[in-house]
């Protein structure tokens, strides 16, 4: 497991090396392709993939092979229910399966039932784990990881000693590792030097708000409220981080750094001045980058130069993988989350936050 | 080898039965009240700012939500039935009640209105459903809790969030009660406490039962006079009693009084106990039964809108999800009521909510981790359940199985 991850890191390190701006090449649409898609999404907690990650793939495949049929299933958090629909995909003639994991590591099945029926299978942001895969396509933990590590980094570099809290994903995830590895990059130096002293640090079981709140408000009981920032890994525990905060008397008074998703309340929080930043994947690059290797595969072709940015060890195989490149959002380019078409004015600037001077300017917009 | 033992022994045969029948009758909140006076022994000992006036206001706000969910299911458990969809409920009460506020500008109370009246219509048709085609309430309840998940995806901005920060609702988990009104609420509650104890005692003396004033009106009041002079001292010296403890307890007290003393609490106690005598006597169960899920609904959904309050916020993530469900059926099993009818008390939910959070609570403020959480949560699950079950076994009583 621990050799896997090394070699991940590895992996991420030489993507990233090799730069990440492939998807910018354009493709021509192709009317000739024919046949139906399928994409499988994981389940209906996590509101982007319903949301924002299928339409948008739908819009892509459109826009490249507008003879393709798209078809969404959703395995509703239930790796089983997931592999028979990829089973029936593949008895309805599939001419490539988009798949986001329902369980990365009980997808092994579903990966194999592809493979052995020649249909394409792009793992799409999960790391469906133990079988053969065509392509990754992902934002990549390790990336949002190191993103939030140098912004945290560079908000506590003046002045200080600072004490930090930090709060991390659900223990034992793949995800939650490569995210505190991400931020250990920028933040380790720090704290090996003194300039940072962590006084409370802890996991929050399934990244549940209410817990990372309860985790908080013992830490502000555990240091008497003294320390000056928080990490928050993902923009839910720095939601429930920041209502500790509140009920402590405490908002805005320590600085929560971190978060990724770019959920509406925290840009809200953003705007009030309750939270730094957060790390902003835009999803329909994802999908754009899903429809084009799909295209690929179905063509038999390689994708684009340059699109396949590094390798994913998935325990089976190391996977071609386009690691797809994320932003930091702060007060100052909250606009790239509506460029990025992830939310719009009108979603962002309601309650107080409507009242703030960014809100006024792109009224109406 | 036991039967030598017992009867070499006759001081122990005797000793044992005895207890039991005070753990499972009057005694009933004291295995929960050691367990809890245990668990606060040790993390005080452990880490002494665990007893801070800061910690147990952090404590008694973060038991609220379970308290609230495991005091609506305590009715449905009394009858003998279960109910998988509080969480559901709670976390669809809080997407009406925020939805409400959010978008069509509504007061705070008609917000909160709407979505324990939605709850309480689930509990109705659930209570109706069950009760109509016989169907176990386990199965019915657990459905709806999928259906109900469904609807607060659809109930839900585009956004997947309901953003809470600055809203009205904030206040019945941000605020505290005055704190010289707690202190007068504090005695107003001891003097009808008194008065209502010291009426008992002359009815039971008429009735012929052998009571005396100082023993079951006198220590009883001093005892809570105790109590609540230490909890309101104790939560005045951070920021007050919180307004959210207050309803809590209120709703204890009212719930407590409905199953002492009224003719509905009686039925509901004797539908749990035995079913078909209650038919037998003519009362219309499938009445009662429907009442507690509604009760339970209530509850639930108001509990939802609390938490949406604590939480500043509602989401598909953070409401309703996870181990709630789990925690409010254990904090009211460990409170004391049974997961077998007949037997239990809204109090058991404060006992309970109150026993588990307090691990939470100190596990994470040692920072210990979620290993340690869960695996001490589960053991005291088990000793807590396994008290009430050997007490109610050496008394004598009827065996659960």
């Amino acid at each position: 497991m621990k050799s896997t991850w090394k070699r991940l890191i590895a992996a991420a390190a030489f993507g990233m090396a090799a730069c990440a701006a492939g998807s910018s090449f354009a493709l021509e649409p192709d009317p000739s392709l024919q046949g139906t898609v399928y994409m499988m999404l994981p389940n209906f907690t996590t509101v982007r993939f319903v949301q924002k990650d299928g339409p948008a793939f739908v819009a892509a495949m459109k826009k490249y092979a507008p003879n393709i049929k798209v078809e969404i299933a959703n395995g509703e958090s239930n790796p089983a229910q997931q592999q028979s629909q990829v089973d029936a995909a593949i008895t309805a003639g599939a001419k490539a399966i988009v798949l986001v994991a329902a369980d990365p590591s009980l997808a092994s099945a579903s990966l194999f039932a592809a493979d052995k029926a020649k249909v394409p299978l792009i793992a799409y942001e999960h790391e469906a784990s133990g079988g053969p895969v065509t392509y990754y396509t992902q934002f990549g933990a390790l990336k949002v990881g190191q993103a939030q590590g140098k912004n945290a980094a560079a908000a506590l570099s003046q002045g200080g000693p600072y004490k930090v809290a930090r709060l991390y994903g659900n223990k034992g995830d793949f995800y939650t590792r490569a995210t505190k590895e991400g931020q250990d990059e920028s933040l380790k130096p720090l704290i090996d030097a003194g300039k940072i002293s962590v006084v409370c640090e802890d996991y929050v079981p399934n990244w549940n708000p209410s817990d990372a709140q309860r985790i908080m408000e013992q830490c502000l009981t555990k240091t008497n409220g003294d320390f000056q920032a928080i990490v928050a890994s993902n923009d839910g525990t720095a939601e429930g981080a920041l209502a500790a905060l509140v009920s402590q008397g405490l908002a805005g008074k320590i600085k929560i750094l971190g978060g990724q998703d770019a959920n509406v309340t925290t840009l809200q929080n953003i705007l009030l001045g309750l939270q730094h930043g957060t790390v902003l994947k835009t999803y329909p690059l994802l999908a754009d980058s899903a429809a084009r290797l799909a295209i690929a595969a179905i063509k038999g072709q390689k994708p684009e130069e340059g699109h396949i940015n590094g390798e994913f060890d998935n325990g089976y195989a190391k996977i071609p993988t386009a690691f797809i490149d994320v932003t930091m959002i702060d007060a100052s380019n909250i606009g790239e989350v509506v460029k990025a078409g992830v939310w719009s004015w009108s979603d962002i600037c309601t309650g107080p936050a409507a009242n703030t001077q960014t809100c006024k300017d792109n009224a109406g917009k | 080898m036991a039967i030598v033992n017992s009867t070499a022994d006759p001081v122990h045969r005797k000793f044992l039965p005895r207890l039991a029948g005070l753990i499972s009758g009057e005694w009933r909140y004291v295995p929960i009240l050691v367990g809890i006076m245990l668990i606060w022994a040790f993390f005080g000992a452990l880490d002494p700012k665990f007893l801070s006036p800061r910690n147990l206001s952090n404590l008694s706000l973060q038991s609220i939500v379970t308290a609230m969910l495991a005091l609506g299911l305590v009715p449905v458990l009394i009858i003998r039935q279960i109910d998988m969809s509080v969480a559901a409920v709670s976390a669809v009460a809080a997407t009406i009640a925020g939805q409400l506020l959010i978008t069509q500008n509504v007061s705070v109370w008609l917000a909160i209105a709407a979505g324990v009246g939605s709850g309480m219509l689930v509990g109705l048709v659930q209570g109706r459903w069950i009760t109509w085609t016989r169907t176990p309430a386990f199965l019915v309840t657990f459905g709806v809790s999928l259906v109900l998940a469904a609807l607060q995806l659809m109930l839900l901005p585009a956004t997947g969030q309901i953003n809470l920060f600055g809203t009205d609702i904030t206040f019945l988990a941000g605020s505290y009660v005055d704190k010289t009104l707690a202190w007068f609420l504090a005695v107003f509650a001891v003097a009808i406490f008194a008065t209502f104890r010291y009426f008992s005692v002359a009815d039971a003396r008429k009735a012929g039962l052998s009571v005396t004033t100082t023993r079951n009106a006198l220590v009883p009041s001093t005892i809570v006079a105790i109590v609540l002079a230490v909890v309101i001292a104790g939560l005045n010296r951070h920021n007050g009693v919180p307004v959210a403890l207050l309803i809590l307890i209120t709703a204890i007290i009212v719930l407590s009084y409905i199953g002492k003393h009224t003719r509905f609490g009686v039925y509901l106690y004797a539908t749990g106990a035995n079913p078909s005598a209650v038919v037998r006597a003519g009362i219309k169960v499938d009445r009662i039964r429907m009442a507690a899920f509604v009760v339970c609904g209530a509850f639930a959904a108001f509990s939802g809108i609390l938490a949406a309050s604590r939480l500043l916020g509602v989401s598909a993530q953070s409401s309703g999800m996870g181990t709630l469900l789990l925690e409010a059926i254990t904090a009211a099993v460990v409170g004391g009521t049974s997961l077998f009818g007949g037997r239990g008390s809204p109090w058991s939910a404060l006992f309970g909510a109150l026993a588990i959070t307090s691990i939470s609570n100190g596990i994470d403020l040692l920072g210990l981790g979620t290993e340690v959480k869960l695996a001490t949560q589960g053991i005291v699950l088990v000793l807590a359940t396994s008290v009430d079950s050997l007490a109610h076994r050496f008394a004598g009583g009827p065996t659960e199985d």
